[in-house]
């Protein structure tokens, strides 16, 4: 078995959850991993230490400098030669596919982003959804180790596995040389969940009737811990900000539950939501494509079904 | 001041895509400029309304025949357009590709370098950092508010994460890949596509670009496509009836708790 080396991400003190999905996959590819994060948070890093890793190296932040793609790319650099890991596992989350795509171009190493799954062998075939998973492309490495690849969200199981504390190795990554530096994060508001990570999301096309019923939405999303999605269409028309679409030119996602509110059900919409643990679609056109990808369909106005949908979840939770 | 605009044509999102020998079949499909480089090339245009000296160059790999989606841009105000047309570059390897682009950029003297994040086929998203990385030039990747300052020759970009929106702050040169709604693609006007007849288009080959071919070759590669299949179909559902709406609603929220058991 070989050795794979993640590179772990921390929201404040805690773990991402991608995180303890990536320990999953080094689990599959190999049989000792080592960690990379980069935090500054104690307690984000002891949890780090508890993953079961071999070894554990923070690339640590400087006041108002967070992240460099240059100056990770080459700390990685160092670290692959010194590890000569088989994999280096990433998130495709932002920085995770932005880093893994520099530490690629630096090394010239095999990439492969946004891994849905693994089919073991000799060696494996990784698996990814090509145009927004209107296609899924099947892949294997070809060359010497070491081989990158980012693995979506949302897609393995976190692993619970824990293990002895490891000591960390702080690193200074060269801020100075980096031309490019993260230097501030926006915090999301409070209750604004991302589409990506969201359990539920209710989303809106046009059959909602004005860009004002999104707050109907919203109000669905505040009290049931949901996100908010919508079609290309209505962003195109200024209805929501695109950080809200969902398909091909938006966010791919994979919900538990899908809520598809007006929405017609192009291609390039089914391409973004089509995992969907379970689908419902709410439209008045009952001949709407969206209705053959729905597991539950209402044919009803969004208008009157949305707030009726709300009252009934939040007494059956109670 | 320079600013090249790399580019790739892609299947239009709109087209449902068939499948030959276990690959994707493109002999039939509508091919459009990449949406996200769309983006790209708006934010470059945007910088040429506010400095008449500016000039945007677009770059794309690819063969000959992409002809009129290259002259859409001319069409929208790029001032040139460069084709690199060469069986010997490995066009499916974005390291080939990058290899081959760096090498334009670099004889345009440019001050930015514009992409779409990703191209919407197959969503590497690693071309245009490759790009950075072989020109030694920083980038920020998914940027959805870019703001220079030639004068200082500094930049600074805003893309969204899941934990919030980052602020990063660099240098010019750079890279910037470009997420929708970074800016609203204008339309070509009729002088546009006029003018765009007669501008400068080249068609280079590989012994243009100073590249050696066996830096981007086939087997240069480090992945290969195995099989691109269809994903599997959902099964067909239901339409939950009944005679008032609420009706249908307590009945939806029943088989979503007892029957998908995802309440």
């Amino acid at each position: 078995m070989a050795k794979t080396l993640v590179y772990l991400e921390a929201k404040g003190d805690e773990l991402k959850k991608i995180s303890r999905e990536m320990m999953t996959v080094a689990r599959m590819l190999g049989d000792s991993a080592a960690g990379v994060i980069s935090t500054g948070s104690d307690a984000a890093l002891a949890s780090a230490g508890k993953l079961g890793l071999k070894k554990l190296a923070n690339l640590a932040p400087e006041n108002g400098k967070l992240y460099a793609a240059e100056a990770f790319a080459a700390e990685l650099a160092k670290l692959v030669e010194a590890e000569a890991p088989a994999y280096i596992i990433f998130g495709q989350t932002n920085l995770g596919r932005d880093l893994a795509a520099r530490l690629a171009a630096t090394t010239g190493v095999g990439y492969m982003s946004d891994v849905t799954a693994i089919e073991p062998g000799e060696p494996p075939t990784f698996v990814k959804p090509l145009y927004a998973g209107k296609i899924i492309g099947k892949f294997r490495f070809k060359g010497e180790p070491p081989h990158i690849l980012t693995i979506r969200p949302n897609i393995f199981s976190p692993s619970d596995a824990t293990g002895a504390e490891v000591a960390t190795e702080t690193v200074q990554p060269d801020y100075t040389s980096a031309r490019s530096v993260l230097t501030s994060i926006a915090e999301k508001a409070a209750g604004m969940i991302d589409l990506r990570e969201a359990t539920v999301i209710i989303s809106g096309g046009r059959g909602i009737g004005e860009a004002a019923n999104f707050q109907m939405l919203f109000d669905f999303a505040e009290k049931t811990g949901a996100a908010v999605g919508a079609s290309r269409a209505v962003v195109d028309e200024g209805w929501i900000e695109h950080a809200h679409q969902v398909g091909q030119t938006g966010k791919t996602v994979n919900p538990t539950l899908y809520i598809a509110c007006g929405i017609s059900g192009a291609i390039q919409h089914l391409a973004g939501m089509q995992t969907s643990k379970c689908i419902v679609a709410i439209n008045t056109n009952e001949s709407a494509p969206i209705f053959k990808v729905a597991d539950y369909g209402i044919v009803g106005d969004c208008k009157e079904v949305v707030p009726l949908l709300l009252e009934e979840i939040l007494k059956s939770r109670g | 001041m320079n600013i090249a605009v790399i580019t790739k044509i892609v299947p239009d999102t709109e087209a449902r895509l068939t499948l030959a020998s276990e690959r994707v079949d493109l002999s039939s499909v509508e091919m459009v400029i990449n949406p996200f480089d769309e983006y790209g090339l708006e934010e470059a245009l945007k910088i040429k309304d506010s400095d008449e000296n500016a000039k945007v160059c677009v770059l794309m790999v690819g063969p000959e025949s992409v002809r009129k989606q290259v002259v859409s841009c001319l069409a929208l105000g790029a001032d040139e357009a460069v084709v690199i047309d060469d069986e010997a570059i490995d066009g499916g390897n974005p390291l080939a590709v990058a290899e081959v682009l760096a090498a334009e950029v670099k004889k345009l003297d440019s001050t930015l370098v514009f992409a779409g994040k990703q191209g919407v086929d197959y969503d590497w998203g690693l071309t245009a950092i490759a790009v950075a990385q072989k020109l030694n030039w920083p980038h920020v990747g998914v940027v959805k508010e870019f703001t220079p300052d030639f004068a200082a020759g500094t930049f600074t970009a805003v893309t969204e994460a899941d934990e919030g929106d980052l602020t990063f702050t660099g240098s010019l040169p750079a890279v910037i890949t470009a997420e929708k709604g970074l800016n609203t693609p204008r339309y070509a006007s009729l002088k546009g596509i006029m003018k765009a007849k007669k501008k400068p288009f080249a068609v280079h080959k590989l012994a243009d670009t100073g590249v050696d071919a066996t830096a981007v070759g086939a087997d240069q590669a480090r992945l290969e496509e195995v099989q691109a299949a269809h994903p599997p179909a959902r099964e067909p559902g239901r339409i939950i009836e009944g005679e008032e709406v609420l009706d249908r609603v307590c009945e939806l929220v029943r088989v979503l708790r007892e029957e998908a058991k995802v309440l």
